[in-house]
């Protein structure tokens, strides 16, 4: 009995040592996704480093697959929504005007959409405005363009460029916040 | 025994949140939406092919420039601007003050109109009207349509600039008067929504550059203020 006590009091101290070591990596799994995957909101998914551990790649699987079975007509973002159902509506300038709101939403998320919808239609005139507007969405922006300037000129030991006091266009000077 | 007197306290706040906060706009600007490509002359030099030493190839880049990249240019220089702000724009018109800046969704306004300007002419040279006008003593629901010319200029101050113009189209819809607006004699509801191309030049990082693109804005709000 006087053996036994100690014996089991190790053992239930080594399964809780364990739990919280289990848990502590779990925790560590379950969030290294969401840093390793938003940074770019430009990347496509496809893209996106993936990371090496098993458990991560098993999340990271997961969560296409997911969307791959999702109903094409399943647009959980409203203004995709409309964008799309307008485009799937007759109409040449209801889908210019769709076409401009893609653009002006400036969400790469809606590219597949567009390419399945320029897939599908037959007016070549049609499907080469869906095209110019991917063409656009894939371009850089200029403030990507600038933070990854701003990050050479930091790494180069550069200053940022001085910064005008007048708008070249008006002469007159910027009215900025105090 | 003493109590904390917490209702009182939390009116208090309250009261000096209203207090201090800053005075608020008409409703009347609506969103103001830009997508604009940005082709540049790219700075870098590049190396001249090795079998044709004295050719100097020059190159260019594409980036695109929408609204919120024009929110991103700014914020440093005329923000913060709080969460759920906006790019507005007043169109004027009716002969109000046109207003160009980030509105927040409690009415607040920041002027930009320093860095970003847009003139029109409703009425001016070049600018056409499709309407069937209305006798003003009895408001009724009517629409007019006005093509002009618009010229917009933006400039962050940091080397990002441009000066493009295009045939904007403009539609104003002006509700038939309410009997609470008549009584109240208040003006009709005026919603108004606006689309069409703009071209013209600018530069992008101090480097010269050419702007192509589209933009659209809607509103809404009491006419003529």
């Amino acid at each position: 009995m006087s053996v036994r006590k100690p014996l089991s009091a190790v053992l239930a101290i080594s399964v809780m040592v364990a739990v919280v070591l289990l848990g502590v990596e779990v925790a560590r799994v379950s969030l290294a996704p969401t840093t390793a995957a938003v940074p770019e909101r430009a990347t496509p998914p496809s893209l996106v480093p993936g990371p090496t551990h098993p458990d991560l790649m098993l999340l990271q699987t997961a969560e296409p697959l997911r969307s791959v079975n999702k109903p094409p007509s399943v647009i959980s973002n409203p203004a995709e929504s409309s964008i799309i159902a307008d485009l799937e509506s007759p109409g040449r300038d209801l889908h210019q005007a769709a076409l401009q709101r893609a653009r002006e939403m400036d969400d790469r998320s809606i590219i597949p959409l567009l390419r399945g919808i320029a897939h599908r239609i037959t007016d070549d005139d049609e499907k080469a405005d869906i095209l110019e507007t991917i063409d656009f969405l894939n371009l850089p922006s200029i403030a990507e363009e600038m933070t990854e300037a701003k990050a050479a000129r930091t790494a180069a030991g550069l200053p940022d460029p001085p910064q005008s006091i007048t708008n070249r266009w008006t002469g007159r000077p910027f009215i900025r916040k105090e | 025994m003493k109590t904390i007197p917490t209702g009182f306290i939390a009116l208090s706040l309250l009261l000096g949140i209203f207090v201090l906060a800053p005075a608020s706009m008409q409703a009347q600007a609506g969103p103001l939406n830009i997508a604009l490509t940005v082709t540049y002359q790219d700075p870098n030099p590049k190396q001249p092919p090795a079998t044709k030493p004295n050719v100097t190839p020059s190159d260019t880049k594409t980036v695109k420039l929408t609204t919120a990249n024009i929110v991103a240019l700014t914020k440093s220089a005329f923000g913060p601007y709080a969460s759920g702000s906006y790019l507005s724009y007043d169109p004027d018109l009716t002969g109000g003050t046109a207003a160009v800046g980030m509105l927040d969704s409690a009415g607040d306004f920041t002027d930009l109109s320093s860095a970003l300007g847009i003139t029109t002419d409703f009425s001016g040279n070049g600018a056409l009207t499709s309407s069937r006008t209305q006798d003003t003593s009895d408001p009724v629901a009517q629409s007019i349509v006005f093509t002009s010319v618009w010229n917009i200029t933006f400039d962050d101050g940091n080397g990002n600039s441009f000066n493009v113009s295009g045939i904007v189209e403009t539609t104003e819809s002006l509700a038939a008067l309410t009997a609470a607006q008549n009584t109240n004699g208040d003006p009709q509801t005026e919603t108004y929504s606006y689309s069409g191309t703009v071209t013209g030049f600018g530069t992008y990082g101090s480097n010269p550059a050419v702007f192509k693109g589209a933009i659209s804005g809607t509103g809404k709000g009491p006419a003529g203020s």
